[in-house]
This record gives structure tokens, C-alpha cells and sequence, in this order.
């Protein structure tokens, strides 16, 4: 049978430069295809040549053919009526894909209609029988509903009825599940495989995460620096990788466990004790009080020093609000945090200032977490306030030297402004300030959710590192139960704001007791199971 | 050049807000003190190689009346752009940064003077201090002072809750070290671009007191005087009303070019965040 998608020496320069070189690609009907690469690697913009949604400076080169017809050149009213008709499209934010002023049944309707000519009652009853086939049938997503009244998951199978709903004969998910909770990404990819193969639909699933793809789809390609590396059967690729981009990329994706802590843990360092936070609501009524919201119940943790312990639990388990709390940028409404025994604010101001110093955080957005208007000396020279006696210039100056060279950034980069820096030298740099004050704990945010598996294994090295030489504790708050396992000896799991189960890393892991626990367990996309799926394909 | 391009905004913007400023800044070093004169015996002069703009009822040369009246404009309307940038980005940080109770009584009386009539404040600021340049100033710049409250409050609330905030209160640096450290040099950018805007208004507004008599008072030169002044004459001599009319139109144009160039300028800049 021949393709229904067939890319050949497709090239995109962009003002010159070239970005994708040389792509071969070829996706059968019913068949799900995974592009990996890291950002920057060209995996969108070989996507948006396929939909002839370049940028007006990029030049596309090649030959782009669907169902035998040539895409590439094709004048735009041609391409329009391609898109959507033949070929759907999935974005990795559902929120911005959607016209929030539009109900969910009529956005997926007026598709259909822009491409049939039929009744709008005709198209919104088609409408409900689509909606129902991604899941979203019944009181509970009824199609007079808008956008802002579903959740992440449902929109994005909103999303995907719409890209799905004329029925084209490819469809294009360019990360579809990367702002999704695990259990809803689970969900939403086994969606998108049932879809491919019930309408014989050429799926080319866009990923920078190898479990994700692993998981769905039959085929891989691996992109590097604009060119396709590799690719073949997952289990192939993935299994015996031949390439060395990809062999490091498969090494990076599964971090060696962590080594076997070195001493029992000691006194605790940091202890929260029934810790509860709640938000107030707005008010239902116009007298009486405001209702309140508790986002989290009654947690009771304790850390000891150069202890690693992870915190677990999907968005809006109260992790972020628990974070705030145990750092004593907030208070909490009932129990209290210690460090060392006594609360942030007691005693005196030097005492309190002392106490802030020994923990000190992460935070999980590389770009936000550095002010975009102070030079990376002044960055992580900030908590040297918290220093009793205050540092001289020199001494300053050494210690602002002595944190960039322990994450391994040039002292030269001293006088340099953030944006001169990548994603994962931000973060390095984020982690520098956060020595600078000489902590004992570190908490660390989703720290390294945002980067590239290659950059997250270096920044996870030199966690690793900085534990073995300094001591150096922390507390990991993520939703990738990969790096708990990874880095962490002991782990938490959070639900609905409260712990419902923990203990050591592996038995957790690998046991799970609570129901929660075993729904993210089963939800996560492990490399190991997920080639255990394929059978190995024949050798290259 | 693409004419709704930046470079192009900027260009035009300065050249016409150069030219007013140069104009003005020919009238204060006394070039036009003759032309000022009042000569009955050449009144009503039509524009020509003599008086190229004509000259009004008084015989006073209309160029030197725009030029004077440019001065005028011009520094009521700095200082009334100045009392609102002194007042209000303090007021918007300290409502950001402290939240709670200031936050809510900067927002709320900045709500109330939104919502009182500026000519009425105008007329009860003249009945005080009566009518002249300082009344102007101080009644456009308390329309001013929640403008840049409000939007210093919006982006600095914004701020507030980016990590790098959350690092500074990590580091235990004290509410006014984050509004004058992370706050301040972030909003900066969006203050000036404002004032530019607030300037163009504060140049109508100026000429608007001066029209109705509440703006700078007689002998001294003003736009809206001078509109004023041409109000009864219109039919017999036009380029009394045209060309302040056009002085106006230009200098407000020129501003909003050079404020929209600003803020194009700025933001890109700021996308550079993320290379």
C-alpha cells in the first residue's frame, strides 16, 4: 500500500539559514508515526511545512506529497481547502486553541461546515456524534459548553475533535500532551491511537518526551540539529539504538538510580507539623463570610540534612501552595514549619535571617525566575543579604565566583543579562544563587520540567554532585515520577492536598499501595514498559 | 519604508516633536520678541513672505504666537506628566508591593478621580489658586497621577508573582527592596512608553483649559488662547484658527508616533528574552 504521507528532501531555510535538512518521512494509513527532538531541533518546522503554515522568511524545499498530490508549491486556496479537510491539527496548548466566546459544540460544528454544505443543525448533531467518539459525550461535557467551564484534558479532546471532525487523512499533534497531567496525557494518547487506527488516519505525533512516543506510536523518527538521525520501528530504534544522538538521548531518558545514602539521616532539618493552607472564595452571598477552599490538609513532613526526598502529585494537589508554605513566603492557617525547630519568624531578626538561609529553592521557569534587568552577578549575589556579617566586595566577589563555578558556569558570565543564556544555563544559574547562601536544603520546584531530557540529566549530574561534596539535601516537587526515581531516596505522594502515601522511592514505585499512587504509576510512560510492547523489529 | 513600520513611527514622530521643540526653544531664547509686539497697524495680515503664518487681530505675528504658545504647551504639559509619573509609580508599587489595605484604597481613589469630571476639578482648582499655568498643571496632573498608579499596580502585580520575586523574598529582602530592585527597573520601560501617550493629552488637555480661560492667562501665548481668540475672526482669517489648529494636530501626532515607536522598540527587546 502505498503512504498516505511521503516526505522527501524536505528543507526549510529561514532567512537564509537552514533549519530542517533533507527529511525523509514516510506515514501509512492508520499508522501513528513520533518525531522526537529537543527544542530547536526543527521537529515544528518540518510540521508546519506539512501544513504549509511556514513563516513568511522560511523557504520550503522538497516535495511534501499526501494521498499522491503535491502539497509544497500548492497555491494557498488549494492548501486551505487542505487543512482541515485532509489534514487535522492538534497544538500543545488546548486553552489558546480554542475560541473561548464559542461553545464547544458549535467550534467543532463550524468546522464541518466549512467544509460541507449542510444545515447548522445537521452539523452540531454531527457535532455531538463526534465530540462522543473523543470522549466527551454525556451531561458532563455537553456541547453548549464552553471552553473555560472544561479541563486541561477536555479541551484538548476538544481540540482533537475539531482537527479530527472532516475526517482527514492525516493528523498533525505537535506536543499534545506536554501540558497535561500524566494520568489525562495517558488518556488523551490512547485516544489518539484508537483514532488513527478506527479512521485509517496517518498520525504524526510530535514529542519531545521518548516514553510518550514509545508508548503510541508504531514508528520513530529521531531529529537532531535539523536533520533526521535515525529512524524505524520504536522498538527498534529505541531498543538498539545505532546512532550516537540517539543512544545518548535513550541513556538520558532513564537516569542510573541514585546512590545509597552515605550516613543515617540526623535530627530534621525542616519539619512541617499539620500544616494547613486554604484559600478564600468569592463570596456566594452578599453578607456572611467568604467560602474557603482547603488546598492543603493537614501535611506533616520532615526532612533531615542531605536527606533527597521527592513530593509527588498532579496540578492542583497543593504541592506548589505546600512549597510556598514551607519556604515561609507564606504562613500557614493552622500547624506550623520549623527549620531547625523553631518557625522562620521567631526570635530574633539574625536568627530568622540565619534560618532562611539554610533553605533555599528552585524555581521551575528558567526565564521568570531571573530578573530579565539585573546582570547574573547582581542575580546571584542576592541572597548574600541573608549573610551575617555581610560579605565585603571581595569576599562577595569570591563567592559569586566560587557558586557559578560549582554549576559550572564561567565566572566571566558575571556581567552578562539572562537572555544571553539558554534554558538550562538559566537554570544553572538559578540553582548558583541558590548556593551562594550556603543552604543545607534545597527545594526544588518542577526545576527541571522545562528542559530538554539532555539538559535535565546534566542539571540532575550536578544535583548528584553537589549532594555528594556538600551534603546538600533536597526536596523535589514534580509531577515525573522518572526523576523521583532518579534522584530521590525517599517520596511523598500528594493528593487533593493532602499525603496519602510515602516511604522509600522504590517501594513506592514499584509498589504502590494507595489507589492514587497506582493510577500515576500505571499512567506514566516508562521507556522500559513501553518497548516491552514492541517486539523487535529486524536490525538496519 | 514601510509607514506603519517602528523606524518609520520613530522618525516621523521625532522629526515633528524635534520641530515643535525647537520652535519653542527659539521663542525662550527671544527671537520672536519683536514679532509679539502688539501693531495694530499691521493687523490681520494675511500669511506671506512677511508674516508667513499672518497676523492676528492685534497684529502679533501667528509663527511667534505658536512658537510662544509651543513653550506654553509644552512645559505645562511635562509638568503635569511629571506630577502623575512622582505620584503615581510610587503609589502603584507601594499598592503591589504591600497589597491588602493600600492596594485597595490606591485602586479605589484611583477609580473615584477616573470617575469625577476633569473640567469640573478644572473650574473649582481656578476658583482657588485662579486660573493660570500652575492651576492647569495641577488639575491635569491629578487626572494623571492614576494613570500611572493603575498601570504601575497592573504590570507590578503581574511581577509580583514571577519567580524572580518569589527569589528576592527567598533572599529576605524587604517589601521596598522588591518594589525599588525588581519592580521598578521591570515597569520603567512601560512608564516611559505612557508618558509619551500622557504627554499628547496633557498638550490637548492644556490647550482645552486655555479655550475655555482656565488654562495660562493673557499676555502669555497658548494654543487653545489663541483657537479661542480666532473663534469670531474665523471667516475673515482662517490661519488664525488653521494654524494653531495644525500646531496642535502635528505635536499630538508626533507624540503618539514617537510613544508607539517606543513601546514597538521596547517589547522587541524584551522578546529578546528569549533568544
Amino acid at each position: 500500500m502505498s503512504p498516505r504521507l511521503s516526505v522527501r528532501a524536505l528543507g526549510v531555510t529561514l532567512d537564509g539559514t537552514a533549519i530542517v535538512n533533507d527529511v525523509d518521512l514516510e506515514i501509512s494509513a492508520g499508522e501513528v508515526t513520533g518525531l522526537v527532538g529537543e527544542s530547536g531541533s526543527g521537529k515544528s518546522m518540518t510540521a508546519l511545512a506539512l501544513l504549509g503554515l511556514l513563516p513568511q522568511e522560511a523557504r520550503a524545499t522538497g516535495s511534501v506529497r499526501l494521498n499522491g498530490i503535491e502539497l509544497l508549491g500548492a497555491p494557498e486556496a488549494e492548501l486551505r481547502l487542505v487543512r482541515g479537510r485532509r489534514i487535522g491539527i492538534v497544538f500543545q496548548e488546548p486553552a489558546t486553541a480554542l475560541n473561548p466566546l464559542m461553545t464547544i459544540g458549535d467550534q467543532v460544528a463550524e468546522v464541518l461546515r466549512e467544509h460541507d454544505r449542510i444545515s447548522h443543525a445537521d452539523a452540531l448533531s454531527r457535532a455531538i456524534a463526534v465530540l462522543e467518539r473523543v470522549g466527551l459525550g454525556g451531561a458532563s461535557a455537553a456541547p453548549g459548553r464552553y471552553p473555560h467551564e472544561l479541563s486541561g484534558g477536555q479541551r484538548q479532546r476538544v481540540a482533537i475533535a475539531i482537527a479530527i471532525a472532516a475526517r482527514p487523512a492525516l493528523l498533525v499533534a505537535d506536543e499534545p500532551t506536554t501540558a497535561l497531567d500524566v494520568t489525562t496525557q495517558a488518556q488523551v494518547l490512547a485516544l489518539l491511537a484508537r483514532l488513527a487506527a478506527e479512521d485509517g488516519m496517518a498520525t504524526l505525533l510530535i514529542s519531545h518526551d521518548l516514553a510518550v512516543v514509545a508508548s503510541t506510536a508504531r514508528r520513530i523518527a529521531i531529529m537532531h540539529r535539523g536533520r533526521i538521525v535515525e529512524q524505524g520501528d520504536v522498538g527498534r530504534v529505541l531498543g538498539t539504538p545505532t546512532h550516537r544522538y540517539t543512544q545518548d538521548l535513550v541513556r538520558d531518558y532513564s537516569p542510573a538510580p541514585p546512590l545509597p545514602r552515605l550516613a543515617p539521616p540526623g535530627p530534621a532539618l525542616l519539619v512541617a507539623d499539620r500544616v494547613v493552607r486554604e484559600y478564600r472564595m468569592p463570596r456566594t452571598r452578599f453578607l456572611g463570610a467568604a467560602p474557603t477552599r482547603r488546598v492543603v490538609d493537614a501535611v506533616t513532613l520532615s526532612i533531615a540534612p542531605g536527606e533527597r526526598v521527592g513530593l509527588v502529585g498532579e496540578s492542583g494537589s497543593g504541592k506548589s501552595t505546600l512549597v510556598r508554605t514551607l519556604l515561609g513566603l507564606d504562613e500557614p492557617e493552622a500547624g506550623r514549619v520549623t527549620v531547625g525547630g523553631d518557625a522562620y519568624a521567631s526570635g530574633s531578626h539574625a536568627a530568622s535571617r540565619a534560618r532562611r538561609r539554610l533553605v533555599q529553592a528552585v524555581f521551575q521557569d528558567p526565564v521568570g525566575s531571573l530578573n530579565p534587568r539585573h546582570r547574573i552577578g547582581r542575580i546571584v549575589a542576592e541572597p548574600l543579604h541573608l549573610a551575617d556579617p555581610r560579605p565585603d566586595a571581595a569576599e562577595r566577589a569570591r563567592r559569586i565566583a566560587a557558586a557559578l563555578d560549582a554549576v559550572g558556569l564561567g565566572s566571566a558570565s558575571v556581567d552578562a543579562f539572562p537572555h544571553q543564556f539558554s534554558g538550562g544555563q538559566r537554570q544553572r544559574i538559578a540553582i548558583a544563587r541558590a548556593l551562594v547562601a550556603e543552604p543545607a536544603l534545597l527545594i526544588l520546584d518542577e526545576a527541571v520540567s522545562a528542559l530538554d531530557a539532555s539538559t535535565r540529566s546534566q542539571i540532575l549530574e550536578l544535583l548528584d554532585r553537589l549532594w555528594r561534596e556538600r551534603g546538600l539535601g533536597y526536596l523535589f516537587v514534580t509531577h515525573d515520577l522518572a526523576v523521583v526515581r532518579a534522584v530521590t531516596e525517599r517520596v511523598l505522594v500528594m493528593q487533593g492536598g493532602q499525603v496519602v502515601e510515602q516511604g522509600p522511592t522504590d517501594r513506592i514505585l514499584d509498589h504502590p499501595e494507595h489507589p492514587y499512587t497506582q493510577a500515576l504509576v500505571a499512567a506514566t510512560p516508562l521507556l522500559e514498559r513501553a518497548l516491552a510492547g514492541h517486539r523487535p523489529g529486524p536490525r538496519l | 519604508m514601510n509607514p506603519a513600520s517602528p523606524r518609520a513611527s520613530l522618525a516621523i514622530g521625532a522629526t515633528l516633536v524635534g520641530g515643535i521643540v525647537l520652535l519653542a526653544l527659539t521663542s525662550l531664547a527671544g527671537v520672536f520678541d519683536d514679532a509679539l509686539a502688539i501693531d495694530v497697524g499691521r493687523r490681520l495680515l494675511a500669511p506671506g513672505a512677511e508674516h508667513w503664518f499672518g497676523t492676528d487681530a492685534l497684529g502679533r505675528d501667528v509663527l511667534a504666537l505658536i512658537a510662544s504658545g509651543a513653550c506654553t504647551s509644552l512645559w505645562v504639559a511635562l509638568a503635569a506628566v511629571l506630577v502623575g509619573v512622582v505620584v503615581g509609580v510610587p503609589l502603584g508599587l507601594v499598592g503591589a508591593a504591600r497589597g491588602g489595605l493600600p492596594d485597595e484604597i490606591v485602586a479605589r481613589t484611583g477609580d473615584l478621580v477616573f470617575a469625577f469630571p476633569s473640567l469640573l476639578l478644572a473650574v473649582l482648582l481656578s476658583a482657588a489658586l485662579g486660573p493660570g499655568a500652575l492651576t492647569a498643571v495641577v488639575a491635569i496632573g491629578v487626572f494623571n497621577v492614576p494613570v500611572f498608579a493603575r498601570l504601575v499596580r497592573g504590570k507590578a502585580l503581574s511581577l509580583m508573582t514571577r519567580d524572580f520575586v518569589l527569589a528576592a523574598r527567598l533572599s529576605g529582602r524587604g517589601r521596598t527592596a522588591i518594589a525599588l530592585e525588581h519592580l521598578l527597573p521591570n515597569v520603567a520601560v512601560l512608564v516611559i512608553v505612557q508618558a509619551t501617550i500622557q504627554l499628547s493629552l496633557a498638550i490637548v488637555a492644556e490647550a482645552g483649559l486655555s479655550y475655555v480661560g482656565l488654562g495660562v492667562q493673557p499676555p502669555a501665548a497658548s494654543w487653545g488662547r489663541m483657537l479661542n481668540d480666532a473663534q469670531t475672526l474665523v471667516g475673515q482669517a482662517p490661519w488664525l484658527a488653521a494654524f494653531p489648529g495644525l500646531a496642535l494636530a502635528l505635536t499630538v501626532l508626533g507624540l503618539n508616533l514617537l510613544g508607539d515607536a517606543l513601546g514597538a522598540r521596547f517589547a522587541t527587546h524584551r522578546s529578546g528574552e528569549a533568544p
